[in-house]
């Protein structure tokens, strides 16, 4: 089933259009990845769907309903979003910045019952940052602050979690060990998990779903095999790739490429 | 820092604060006992030669000071907050150019205008200018990024001060306005007081409750709208009450924001980065900095008075500077 989908949706960024009559399906409980070439609406099309951006036409539906007709705070009972770049206040600790996850569900205030703190405990476990929870969010590492705002975004405890670029600034085994960490959320508690990556052999290994677009509108959508073949990379990226099979996952790969002309 | 050290904090403030307002009162042209100031507040005796000078002029210029510097301090702090410009005050919205330009305009044309209608006049103009740049940021990007703002405040400032200039040359009133303009809580009266508490005490009220959200907005605007921010409400209520204690700041004390500049630098050092205790902070240090300033500006040349802005200025700066340089790297 599809808990959120997008039909034939315009988003424009003052007067430019930047995604056209735009219709998707995300599947539930799966891990769904979009690919494409630079400024191809990918960001833009995370932000419509988590009601960053406005559409000016079409809709988008979340559990039935218009997302527009959320209010925000329910919305963020309902989806996380982890953007592209995200800024820590100075001198907060690391527990401090996850309990902020905790917000939709508190009042205004911002009052911490004792399960809110329970909640913030498991992020920080899932995230392993037991041992750095009290130092300050600035003097950690580039993988271990990236891991503190996915720590964040679980706190929110959604069911649907997007992500923008999430493994840029980690090397290759942290790179690995945040998707491994999204498979397990999806597997083990049945998240849906929607994102947008670079790389498109790391989107192949961990996706179910993968959604390719270019010039703001999507070219193919589907399962991986589907979407990661040459013609489809040709389209999308005007590169001609040579597919092979990941000898480790037995997911297509990307082995080689050059720009085509 | 653990939730008692930060109400210990405001504790100590507080006791500083309060201080520094008897101190304030009791200090002048003729010294009175501290137990005389307690005594006209709490058993007022109209008979009494100290406790008149105290309740007709000691009194509502302190309370001038109190109030005038937290809004000032409150501005400040959540202007920063929104635009997550550690160097923007409320000049960026241009409050001040408003407001400088009706009471030129009021001097131009009517020097006679009592102080009651120039106060009036200059919170007006600081709503409309204030109203202008929100309105030429909505215009202009449809969108509310605080870059936006920024920039039209910094050209609306600059155009109303460029009026404001010629006005005032075409007139010859550029002694009335240096006056005006070096700001102080010199004439304020208990008539002015009622609204100035109310409209500070409700302000800083509103602005604490915002608290929360104005924290959370410190990891950029994309990450507060999905942890439940309603990001359009948040900037709307938050101008609303820039506006306001801006506005009746800036028409009670005069040009004085520098306020505003220092102390969320100096209330963020002591308390942190979460704003449902800064804004307090912010407002208790505001307080007492402008009392102390304007006890400086009586006493320092007594029976001549220095203009407030200046103390403010010769006293923050240092100050300032040392609790920068103190604390940096906690």
């Amino acid at each position: 089933m599809f808990r959120i989908s997008a039909h034939d949706i315009e988003v424009k960024y003052d007067k430019n259009i930047i995604l056209r009559d735009l219709l998707l399906h995300i599947p539930d409980n799966s891990i769904s990845t979009i690919i494409g070439p630079n400024g191809c609406g990918k960001s833009t099309l995370l932000k419509a769907l988590t009601k960053i951006l406005p559409y000016s036409k079409g809709q988008i539906l979340l559990d039935g309903q218009a997302l527009t007709s959320y209010k925000t705070k329910d919305l963020a009972k309902k989806m996380a979003l982890l953007p592209q770049s995200q800024i820590a206040p100075s001198n907060i600790s690391v527990r401090e910045l996850i309990a902020y996850g905790r917000y939709p569900h508190q009042g205004n205030f911002g009052i911490l019952s004792s399960q809110d703190q329970e909640i913030i405990n498991w992020a920080i476990s899932k995230t392993k940052l037991n041992d750095v929870e009290n130092s300050i969010v600035d003097s950690l590492s580039g993988g271990q602050r990236q891991r503190v705002w996915v720590a964040l975004a679980l706190a929110q405890q959604t069911d649907i979690i997007y992500l923008d670029e999430p493994t840029t600034y980690l090397d290759l085994a942290h790179q690995l060990d945040l998707m491994k960490l999204l498979k397990q959320l999806n597997v083990e508690e049945n998240r849906t998990i929607v994102m947008v990556l670079h790389d498109l052999n790391l989107a192949a290994r961990y996706s179910d779903y993968m959604i390719s677009m270019n010039s703001g509108q999507i070219v193919k959508a589907g399962a991986v095999d589907e979407v990661m073949t040459t013609d489809n990379l040709k389209q999308v990226f005007q590169i001609d790739a040579v597919i092979s099979e990941d000898p480790y996952t037995k997911k297509p790969i990307c082995l080689s490429y050059d720009t085509s002309l | 820092m653990t939730i008692w050290h930060k109400w210990i904090m405001i504790f100590v403030l507080l006791i500083i604060c309060f201080a520094s307002i008897i101190f304030a009162i009791s200090i002048g042209a003729k010294n009175i006992p501290f137990i005389t100031v307690w005594t006209s507040i709490f058993q007022y005796n109209s008979e009494d030669n100290l406790h008149q000078i105290i309740y007709d002029v000691r009194l509502p210029r302190v309370l001038g000071a109190v109030f005038v510097g937290a809004a000032f301090a409150v501005a400040g702090t959540v202007i920063q907050a929104i635009t997550r410009n550690p160097l923007a005050d409320i000049g960026i919205l241009g409050i001040n150019g408003g407001a400088v330009l009706l009471v030129t305009i009021c001097f131009a044309f009517y020097p006679a205008i009592s102080y009651g209608w120039l106060t009036f006049f200059s919170f007006i103009g600081a709503a409309l200018s204030t109203f202008l740049v929100f309105s030429i940021g909505l215009v202009a990007r449809g969108n509310l990024s605080p870059l936006t703002f920024t920039i039209a405040g910094a050209v609306i400032a600059a155009f109303l001060h460029a009026i404001s200039s010629g006005i005032a040359i075409y007139f010859d009133l550029n002694q009335e306005l240096a006056f005006w303009y070096a700001g102080g809580v010199a004439g304020v009266t208990w008539r002015q007081l009622p609204l100035l508490i109310t409209i500070v005490i409700v302000s800083i009220i509103i602005a604490t409750l915002l608290g929360k959200q104005l924290t959370i907005l410190s990891t950029g605007q994309e990450m507060a709208s999905s942890l439940g921010i309603n990001i359009k409400f948040l900037l709307f209520t938050s101008m609303g009450v820039i506006v306001l204690l801006g506005g009746v700041g800036v028409a009670v004390g005069g040009s004085i924001s520098f306020v505003g500049l220092i102390i969320p630098h100096l209330s963020r050092k002591f308390i942190g980065h979460d704003y449902r205790w800064n804004i307090p902070v912010s407002a208790l240090l505001g307080s007492t900095l402008v009392v102390i300033a304007d006890l400086s500006a009586r006493i320092i040349f007594a029976p001549k008075e220095l203009a407030l802005g200046i103390l403010i200025a010769f006293i923050g700066v240092p100050f300032f500077l040392v609790v920068a340089k103190k604390l940096e790297g906690t």
